[in-house]
């Protein structure tokens, strides 16, 4: 298998043509989704669940709950991939809460992140996240942090209160209040 | 906090904190169930699922195995595709070729009696294998598609040496079926003037030099038969 994650992107619009699609139970353009988004899916998987296998138990779940929901995709008015990241996070993050719902094991962490974008996805990457990452450089260091962490490593209120040292209530005040500042500025 | 009821309201922080991930479990699926009948929040978790979502470039993309998307299509799309899925299953034919010609015949049975595709025609099985099972080879005959559909299960020719595979009915000369490519799991067109010749016959395959047989009729050792039952 040839490098892939840096392969030609598709285009929002391919992405919400292909679900449109799969909403009118078309197999074959399941199956192109599948192979246009699944490693970045994966990836999300990976990152938040921390065990290959568990992620490539997620991932089937995933996809299971995509071809099920395209119907309400329409109806959900979310942007293509938005709409992808969050069937995939929002399973991700069911598993590991039910999993261990009180769990505080943070120092198994796996960093996946050490891998450099290249200049190109990260230039996207920039673009994309420009507006997000303006408004989270709004807020302080430490809660912007916490912000990050608990989107992209599924960290619960618990974790982040180990990790940043603070009591849970006060973890949960703060983050309240940068999420609060975070809308402002988001709805700018 | 005055403000917090102004700008997002305890909902709508809430609704934050959901697509976040940081609340407990039982929240979580407490807020999971409002969620469904509440189109408020539901438009404050679209809110917050679109804004945040440009996070994820962060993530690096990472190669899934190949086999989850055959499991996924096997769970969704029911036995056609679950079909698709045994059928190329190493693990599935190894075990089976263990078993006796009778487990093959009622799997061969499944496999061809597709829902919607109600078979106008017997179809055949067979388990061509050699003494010592060095080489094992099931195959499934399809009378309507006209094809035959091999997986090889066990051996592979040696360098410089290719496997064909060889149809023998009553007393007949064999006839080749052309040579088997490198892959375990592959389907041949049975020329349409060998396809009345399969009931009582013979499958056979020998071992003969790269790009098969050289006079037209097994040259090597034959490394495994297999007696053709109709299903």
């Amino acid at each position: 298998m040839g490098p892939r994650v840096s392969a030609k992107m598709n285009t929002p619009e391919e992405i919400n043509e292909l679900i449109a699609r799969v909403a009118l139970g078309d197999r074959d353009a399941f199956r192109r989704l599948y192979r246009a988004t699944s490693a970045k899916l994966f990836g999300i998987c990976l990152r938040i669940l921390r065990d290959r296998g568990e992620a490539e138990d997620a991932l089937q779940e995933v996809y299971v709950k995509i071809w099920q929901n395209a119907k309400s995709y329409a109806t959900d008015r979310y942007s293509p991939m938005s709409w992808l990241i969050a069937i995939a996070r929002n399973h991700a993050i069911d598993r590991i809460r039910a999993k261990r719902p009180a769990a505080a094991d943070i120092d198994d962490a796996i960093d996946v992140s050490d891998g450099a974008l290249d200049p190109e996805q990260a230039a996207v990457a920039r673009s994309e996240s420009h507006r997000i990452d303006n408004c989270l450089d709004e807020l302080e260091e430490m809660r912007a942090n916490a912000v990050r962490g608990a989107y992209l490593d599924g960290y619960s209120y618990l974790e982040l209160a180990e990790r940043h040292g603070v009591p849970l209530n006060t973890m949960r005040t703060w983050l309240r209040r940068s999420l609060i500042k975070l809308k402002e500025c988001l709805e700018r | 906090m005055s403000d917090e009821r102004k700008t997002a309201g305890p909902d709508g922080v809430l609704a934050a904190e959901y697509v976040l991930g940081v609340l407990p479990h039982a929240e979580r699926q407490a807020f999971a169930a409002r969620l469904e009948n509440d189109p408020v929040l539901q438009e404050e978790v679209r809110f917050w699922s679109e804004k945040l979502s440009p996070l994820a470039s962060e993530v690096e993309p990472a190669e899934p195995p190949a086999t989850v998307l055959g499991s996924v299509e096997s769970r969704l799309f029911g036995s056609a595709a679950g079909k698709a899925g045994w059928w190329s299953s190493l693990a599935f034919w190894r075990g089976l070729a263990v078993a006796s010609l009778a487990a093959l015949v009622v799997v061969a049975v499944y496999a061809v009696n597709l829902p919607g595709t109600a078979p106008s025609k017997p179809a055949f099985v067979a388990e061509i294998a050699g003494e010592s099972g060095a080489v094992t080879l099931i195959a499934l005959y399809e009378p309507d598609t006209g094809l035959l559909k091999l997986n090889r299960t066990e051996g592979a020719p040696l360098t410089g040496r290719d496997f064909e595979l060889w149809l023998i009915g009553g007393g007949d000369n064999p006839i080749s079926l052309g040579v088997l490519p490198a892959a375990n799991r592959t389907e041949i067109t049975v020329p349409e003037t060998m396809r009345g010749r399969f009931a009582g016959a013979v499958l056979a395959v020998s071992d003969e030099p790269e790009g098969g047989s050289p006079t037209g009729q097994p040259t090597g050792a034959v490394l495994a038969t297999g007696a053709v039952a109709e299903i």
